[in-house]
């Protein structure tokens, strides 16, 4: 027996029916662009209600202080994703960003005292790496997946080479004063972190650069035709990611102190994680900053929470896993081979 | 041109693992990693060269110890630990080094990165290279992996120490070349630290606990520990208990929101120092560092520098001197001959090692022994020394 809606098909002409699959299309995809925004007011009401700390401006600086690496992390880390590559080094870069730096500035184990110049320097050096990473990917043609690995395995050991087993302890005051100082009750760590995603932000969504990037994500032959340099795009891209993890590591360094490889461990797949949730797509092309940092803002919450709600631990990591699905089930994009695209 | 980036590149390996190599301390003995195939071996530092040649390699830095005296020196020790990238670790390879310089005979490190396979094949090099000569203390790479390292050495007659697990059912006296097993006691000193934590916030009040890695031997053992001091301490109160996975950002990440939850808390029980010092940077962000009591476990340097401070209220030192260093010592007499493992009573072979708790009081003592000097003095030749008790056969 043929349904309704079969009938109702054959009874269009084949121009109809395509112009009713694009339709549909949009129409899913309007759903689904304000999916994360749904959801994330969905959590912040369930966690209002559940928790009547939720909402305490104690709090609320406590999520934004949390959201500060992973929505670093994931400035540049959003332009990998865009691209439809991944940057498996971050976590080394990370770690040696941030055992460097100890070890740059005022510490317990030498007499370095560098202070913004060595902050600085490892910046640059992060940078550099990421453009390696980037380089060896287009010139040697490695994916990025493996090249970005080896890289970040080369940073963990360079991380570990810094401090040889005794994680350098930080006694520089300019990292209290990042860590601790405040405006209007706004850690400046937090306002650090916010204005390095804008800057990434702008730059993604206002210039040539950003635009070349999402070009090269939708579909690369047809952004080449166009006269886009797709390498140089490519080893720009991983330069920033590079940058920012560096930028991440330091600010991990500045919140925790201790300079060791550690630092980085388990701070990349939440992230990407959070932009998939925020509405990325892991083959490129799609989201950008805004669902980057919605993406980042459900995750914290969601940590947040079930910190609050005070879970057994072992019940912890389920719920964890079985919201992220649900969230990625309810946000992610289906119709990427669809006859509209 | 591909060839010349690496070439290039790996010239630039090799000048830095030298610049590395040379900044080596004079006396210590070479470390070397036994890779799985066992023809490579590298050098924390980087430095790759085949097993045989960089072992007969004429090395300013090795062996050292063994020109101090004659009557060890055809012995060689194999240190087998995890990474070097673990103070603790690092603090066993010293220890055992210590040992291995007070005989006179010479020590090579082998780290296996807690890979099983990695580890057993190190040492069956180490056989292959020395002979009856080998000696060895491992800090096995998994409680399951023991059964098999005993095993090897028995078939091949070399003395082993093994520290800190123990498979279920290995017993040295069912192998004469296992010396012995010497373990630290997780459960007493969990209850030790968590009852110092309860006593300085006057025995009542609201505490969290920070736990290891979920399914971890060293994580269970000290949450058991800590439950097991609660029962003296009635009117302590745990409001949260979740597992940080030994990491200090995730325990930082807890403690601030435990802080906005729990306004009365008084105390924070951590299993290991790396998260107590994540729980005090959060303390120290809302000025209740010192206020709000944390102890911590193992003894790192950065730990013993917050107790010192009075950031933290007590650490325990594991001392990788005293169980690597006494393991290395047992394995290496009954190699020389001045032990008989098969003469000694089954349960002396099975030994919890002392560990000293850190305070206020004895933090600078600690932190120059272990940490300014890394040499606590101790007297290798007398393996009394190191026990604290004996295992429950």
């Amino acid at each position: 027996m043929k349904n309704k809606w079969e009938d109702s098909l054959s009874a269009l002409s084949v121009g109809q029916q395509f112009a009713q699959k694009v339709k549909d299309d949009a129409r899913k995809d309007k759903i689904r662009r304000y999916a994360p925004l749904i959801l994330l007011i969905v959590m912040t009401i369930i966690g209002a209600i559940s928790q009547k700390n939720f909402f305490s401006w104690g709090n609320i600086v406590n999520i934004m202080y949390q959201m500060s690496i992973p929505l670093v992390i994931s400035t540049g880390l959003m332009y990998v994703l865009l691209l439809g590559s991944i940057d498996l080094s971050i976590e080394g870069v990370m770690g040696f960003a941030g055992s460097f730096v100890a070890f740059l500035v005022i510490n317990n184990s030498n007499d370095n005292d560098f202070g913004l110049l060595g902050i600085l320097l490892v910046v640059l050096i992060s940078t550099a790496v990421g453009a390696l990473t980037g380089f060896l990917h287009v010139r040697a043609r490695i994916a990025t997946f493996i090249v970005s690995y080896a890289m970040g395995c080369i940073m963990t050991g360079a991380a570990v080479l810094v401090y040889r087993g005794t994680p350098i302890q930080v006694k520089d005051e300019l990292f209290n004063v990042l860590s601790q100082g405040m405006l209007l009750g706004i850690p400046y760590l937090t306002l650090i972190a916010f204005a390095i995603f804008i800057i990434g932000a702008l730059i993604l969504n206002y210039t040539a650069f950003g635009r070349a990037v999402y070009a090269i994500g939708d579909n690369e032959t047809a952004a080449a035709s166009t006269g886009i340099n797709i390498g140089l795009t490519k080893i720009k891209v991983f330069a920033l990611c590079g940058c920012t993890a560096g930028l991440a590591g330091i600010l991990q360094c500045i919140r925790l102190k201790l300079g060791q490889a550690s630092l980085g461990t388990n701070q990349m797949f939440p992230v990407v994680t959070a932009i998939v949730i925020g509405g990325g797509s892991l083959s490129g092309g799609k989201g950008g900053a805004l669902s980057a940092f919605v993406g980042v803002l459900i995750y914290t919450e969601l940590v947040n929470w079930l910190t609050l709600m005070g879970v057994d631990p072992y019940v912890r990591k389920v719920i964890q896993g079985v919201i992220i699905i649900i969230a990625v089930t309810l946000t992610i994009s289906r119709s990427r081979k669809t006859i509209s695209k | 041109m591909k060839k010349r980036i690496i070439a290039t590149l790996m010239a630039a390996t090799l000048a830095v693992s030298m610049l590395a190599g040379c900044s080596n301390k004079g006396d210590a003995p070479k470390e070397t990693t036994a890779a799985p195939a066992g023809d490579e071996t590298q050098a924390p530092d980087g430095t790759t060269a085949a097993a045989g040649d960089e072992t007969q390699a004429p090395d300013g830095t090795t062996a050292a110890a063994a020109d101090n005296t004659g009557a060890g020196s055809e012995y060689h020790l194999a240190i087998c630990i995890h990474s070097l990238d673990n103070e603790y670790w690092a603090q066993e390879a010293e220890g055992a080094k210590l040992a291995a310089a007070a005989y006179g005979v010479s020590a090579d490190v082998l780290t296996c990165d807690s890979d099983d396979n990695k580890q057993l094949q190190g040492i069956k090099d180490y056989i292959a290279q020395y002979g009856d000569k080998a000696i060895f203390v491992v800090d096995p790479s998994s409680t399951a992996n023991t059964a098999n390292i005993a095993d090897v050495c028995e078939e091949s007659g070399n003395y082993v120490a093994i520290l800190a697990h123990r498979a279920d059912g290995l017993y040295p006296k069912d192998f004469p070349h296992f010396v012995a097993s010497l373990m630290l006691d997780d459960i007493a000193i969990g209850k030790a630290t968590a009852k110092a934590l309860f006593d300085s916030i006057g025995g009542e009040g609201q505490v969290v606990e920070l736990q290891g890695l979920l399914g971890d031997d060293s994580a269970s053992n000290r949450h058991k520990a800590f439950e097991e001091a609660l029962k003296d301490y009635p009117n302590i109160e745990v409001v949260d208990s979740q597992t940080a996975s030994w990491s200090q950002a995730d325990a930082m990440t807890l403690t601030e929101g435990w802080l906005v939850k729990y306004p009365d808390l008084k105390g924070i029980y951590s299993a290991n120092d790396t998260m107590a010092l994540g729980a005090v940077e959060a303390l120290k962000n809302k000025n209740l560092n010192g206020q709000i009591k944390v102890s911590g476990c193992d003894g790192i340097e950065a730990a013993l520098n917050a107790v010192k401070d009075g950031d933290m209220v007590i650490t325990n030192a594991n001392d990788g001197y005293m169980i690597a260093g006494y393991g290395a010592s047992y394995a290496i007499q009954a190699a020389m001959g001045k032990l008989d493992p098969t003469a000694l009573p089954d349960g002396e072979r099975l030994i919890f090692c002392k560990t000293t708790l850190v305070t206020e009081e004895n933090a600078d003592d600690i932190i120059n022994k272990f940490i300014t000097t890394k040499n606590p003095g101790y007297d290798y030749n007398d393996l009394s020394f190191c026990v604290d008790k004996y295992q429950e056969n």
